[in-house]
């Protein structure tokens, strides 16, 4: 019996070993991802899309960016300081950061960049800035015209601040394309074919922040296991769904809810809820009568079960929604918080009757603007218009493509209420296009006392104070209900369970540290 | 049978340059609805390109750099000039001329439209024949039935279905993807068979339906009995007499089905991931990327005039009696 037991404790050993080695990352292999969309352009500084950040984030990098929690960390950056009366920064650069084309990063590379992002980037960025100069090869001067966080629109990962080398980027009008595109990323660009694939190969020379002991966010220490990953455009999600379950894709992007049971049920792939992912939010075109009033908005707020349209969008999946009053998911832990409850999912039909009554509403039709390409925007808007109905509002819902209900909101004319989802906020200043006076995207929201907090929630001012502003904000949006916000939405991702140690940091898939047994 | 000297005829070629010339109006035609349609639709390419947080001056720079910001009807008119110099445009979204773009994905739709179109005349005209053989009994009816689910049924349910049945759950073809047959014959077989089959069988049912009453038409004519009578083989006298002479109808629907597979392969290539015109056009239009939208259009036109065209040489070949004055 001893040689039976010892060839068991043997088998064991043999077992936990072969465990422990498919634990253990490996380099080598290549990753196949099934993303959406095709992006409209690789260039980083000229684009808010997700498609086109899901992508950038391998290749290029910038002086400070996002960990794990949301925190702000460096990353090209070895460290900054700020001038006493905050108008001005200086940035200390890393030591021997490697472009892909071999140069060395410089303070010049720096400053040609964010120029060119300055002048060229959409949505105003970096407007407060009067300069940036090099002070020495690795060090960055910014003068500023006004105190004001820099360090929060250097991180802002919806339009990236990257750096490129200087050659590239000075005074670049046009957008960076092909071998141009050189960052200091893990990976770097190999190939677009568009419809087919974006390919990126591992950056061998990749110098990786050792201050930290592993990947965190979007920065850290990075490691590239993958010798290659190819971002593969597949629109339809069944596609998507049926190259998953085949093998031909290690991963796939927002996949059919109601497909969620079968990938459960299937060996050799992983379903993952991808959260936080968007905030369902109704923007309000308040130049049009009657929602100029706010006593109607307040009779919109009053009319919503933000439940039951969440569930109407999930199928019923409480997997997939959560109910949230804030512009901020709980996991932000530094911004989240509970202001304005009182308003939010609170139906109360006679609140409404009222409310209508002493705005003086007379049926007039309500046009509300969506799209069938987003099908939860769909769900929800069918949802939406339904319960205003009930509730005695003459609501007409206009449908059409995604880019045409854009190009419509845009007019600010002809309509009331625009569908539409926010990826998450980063921090309150974030909240600016959607709300501030004369924002084209606040379509004629216009409310000083709102203003006067995002600008004071720009300022470099500590955390708590930010905190104490950033929930006055709130309250005052849902009591002036600025826009409404219906919930949050969780998509599906769906992985082969070959691949380990993926993550992800909120729409963007990080596959560094990641790798293929 | 003696078929006339098909392209040395002097009378044909005549023929052909008058119909090339006659095609110009209608080609210029389909260029303005092209250029008209997306144009009017509403949605801008530069707002789609900077993002949802693109601001009014960031969208207003991009649209003069892109040339967006000129009259409507200067537009148009570069657009005419360049076709005229054979020039199709720039896409701002792709980097490239849009003949390039074009040209580079062609020989993939037409890769797949031909494969549609074998299975398509392989699956049609023997299900077209057998229920002609067999008018109102059990074959008809089967072969009609067959022929009625592939007209009801979408091409992008037809290719769902496939997927489900033969990638997922069977696992003996690939679920999507393209490899040219010049790169691997096997793999590319693969990767062409249910998308060609997806897109074919909804063309072999026209073509079933065409070739039943076409045969039905010709199996009843005296010559048929003549045949028989003179105790021809039934082969003999199916494939050779009713078969030929039933010919004519069935190019036509043929050369028809052809176009069809065309517009169906845009369907399909987003179905099945296949890089040719259909998917790059159908981008195309979601970015409101202009140029290829249009270019992609005009070619199409193109086709269906050639194709119209070739039909109609096809009669001569079959027909003798037809003539081109």
């Amino acid at each position: 019996m001893r040689w039976l037991s010892k060839l068991v404790i043997l088998w064991l050993i043999v077992v936990a070993g072969m465990l422990a080695i498919a634990e253990q990352p490996r380099f080598g292999g290549i990753l196949k991802a099934a993303m959406q969309t095709n992006p409209p352009t690789l260039d980083p500084h000229l684009s808010t899309t997700t498609a086109t950040r899901q992508i950038a984030v391998y290749i290029f990098e910038t002086l400070v960016t996002y960990d794990a929690n949301y925190n702000i960390i460096p990353q090209l950056a070895l460290s900054w300081e700020v001038s006493s009366d905050g108008l001005e920064y200086i940035f200390h650069l890393r030591q021997g950061v490697k472009f892909h084309n071999g140069k060395i990063l410089t303070a010049d590379d720096v400053v040609a960049s964010l120029k060119r992002y300055q002048a060229y980037a959409p949505g105003k960025r970096l407007a407060n800035v009067v300069d940036i100069s090099a002070v020495d090869e690795l060090t960055v001067k910014f003068t500023l015209k006004q105190p004001q966080d820099l360090i929060l629109e250097l991180a802002n990962p919806g339009i990236f601040a990257a750096i490129l080398p200087a050659e590239i980027i000075k005074d670049r009008a046009t957008d960076v394309r092909g071998e141009e595109l050189i960052g200091t990323g893990p990976y770097r660009f190999a190939e677009w074919k568009p419809d087919v694939y974006v390919r990126l190969v591992r950056f061998d020379e990749y110098v990786p922040d050792t201050r930290f002991e592993g990947p965190t966010g979007l920065g850290g220490r990075r490691t590239a296991y993958f010798d290659e990953i190819q971002f593969i455009p597949v629109t339809s999600p069944a596609a998507r769904l049926a190259g998953l379950l085949t093998g031909e894709f290690d991963y796939a992007e927002e996949l059919p809810i109601t497909s969620y049971q079968q990938l459960l049920n299937s060996p050799g792939v992983i379903a993952r809820v991808l959260k936080p992912r968007w905030s369902i939010v109704l923007e309000l075109n308040q130049g049009e009568p009657p929602m100029d009033n706010v006593l109607f908005r307040r009779a919109l707020v009053a009319a919503l079960d933000m439940e039951a349209v969440l569930r109407a969008v999930t199928f019923g999946n409480p997997e997939f929604y959560r109910l949230n009053p804030s512009f901020f998911f709980p996991e932000q832990v530094a911004w989240y918080n509970d202001a304005g409850a009182e308003f939010y999912n609170k139906p109360n039909l006679n609140e409404v009757r009222r409310l209508l009554k002493e705005a003086g509403y007379n049926f007039e039709p309500i046009i509300f603007l969506s799209n069938r390409d987003y099908d939860w925007m769909y769900k929800c808007t069918l949802a939406v218009a339904s319960q205003l109905q009930q509730a005695g509002i003459n609501v007409v819902v206009e449908f059409s493509d995604w880019p045409s209900q854009i190009a419509r909101a845009l007019t600010l004319k002809g309509w009331h209420i625009n569908q539409t989802g926010w990826s998450p906020r980063l921090d309150p200043t974030a909240l600016g296009p959607s709300l501030r006076c004369g924002s084209p995207s606040a379509y004629n929201y216009c409310n000083p006392e709102v203003d006067k907090l995002l600008d004071e929630l720009s300022k470099p001012l500590p955390l708590e104070e930010k905190q104490r502003l950033s929930r006055e904000l709130q309250q005052l949006v849902w009591e002036d209900v600025g826009v409404i916000k219906i919930g949050d939405f969780f998509s599906l991702e769906g992985l082969s369970a070959k691949v380990k140690g993926y993550r992800s940091w909120t729409v963007i898939p990080l596959f560094w540290d990641c790798w293929k047994e | 049978m003696n078929h006339p000297p098909l392209f040395v005829n002097a009378k044909m070629i005549n023929y052909i340059i008058r119909r090339l010339l006659g095609a110009i109006p209608t080609w210029l035609l389909v260029g303005l609805v092209a250029f008209l349609i997306i144009h009017l639709t509403p949605g801008d390419p530069a707002a789609v390109m900077l993002g949802p947080e693109a601001t009014h001056t960031g969208i207003e720079v991009l649209r003069e750099r892109l040339g967006l910001n000129k009259p409507f009807l200067i537009q148009l008119r570069d657009w005419y000039l360049g076709i005229l110099h054979g020039d199709l445009g720039y896409s701002f979204f792709l980097g490239r001329s849009v003949a390039a773009a074009l040209w580079e994905r062609l020989p993939v739709t037409f890769t797949l439209a031909v494969c549609a179109m074998l299975v398509a005349v392989f699956i049609g005209v023997p299900l077209g024949v057998i229920a002609a053989l067999h008018p109102n009994k059990l074959q008809d009816t089967i072969a009609m039935g067959i022929s009625l689910l592939g007209l009801s049924v979408p091409e992008f349910v037809m290719g769902l279905a496939l997927i489900y049945v033969f990638a997922v759950l069977l696992r003996w073809f690939p679920a999507g993807g393209y490899v040219s047959f010049t790169e691997n014959f096997p793999r590319a077989l693969l990767h062409i068979a249910m998308p060609a089959s997806s897109l074919g069988f909804i063309q072999a049912a026209l073509i079933a339906r065409m070739t039943r009453a076409a045969m039905l038409e010709v199996l009843n004519a005296d010559f048929i009995h003549t045949a028989r009578a003179k105790g021809l083989p039934e082969a003999t006298v199916i494939w050779r007499h009713a078969f030929r002479n039933a010919m004519l109808p069935i190019i036509t629907v043929i050369g028809l089905a052809f176009t069809l597979l065309l517009g169906g392969a845009f369907i399909t290539e987003v179905v099945f991931r296949i890089p040719g015109m259909g998917l790059l056009t159908i981008s195309a239009v979601k970015r409101r990327d202009y140029p290829v939208v249009q270019g992609a259009l005009l070619i199409l036109a193109s086709f269906v005039l050639l194709m119209n065209l070739l039909v109609d040489l096809a009669y001569a070949y079959f027909d003798p009696r037809i003539q081109y004055d």
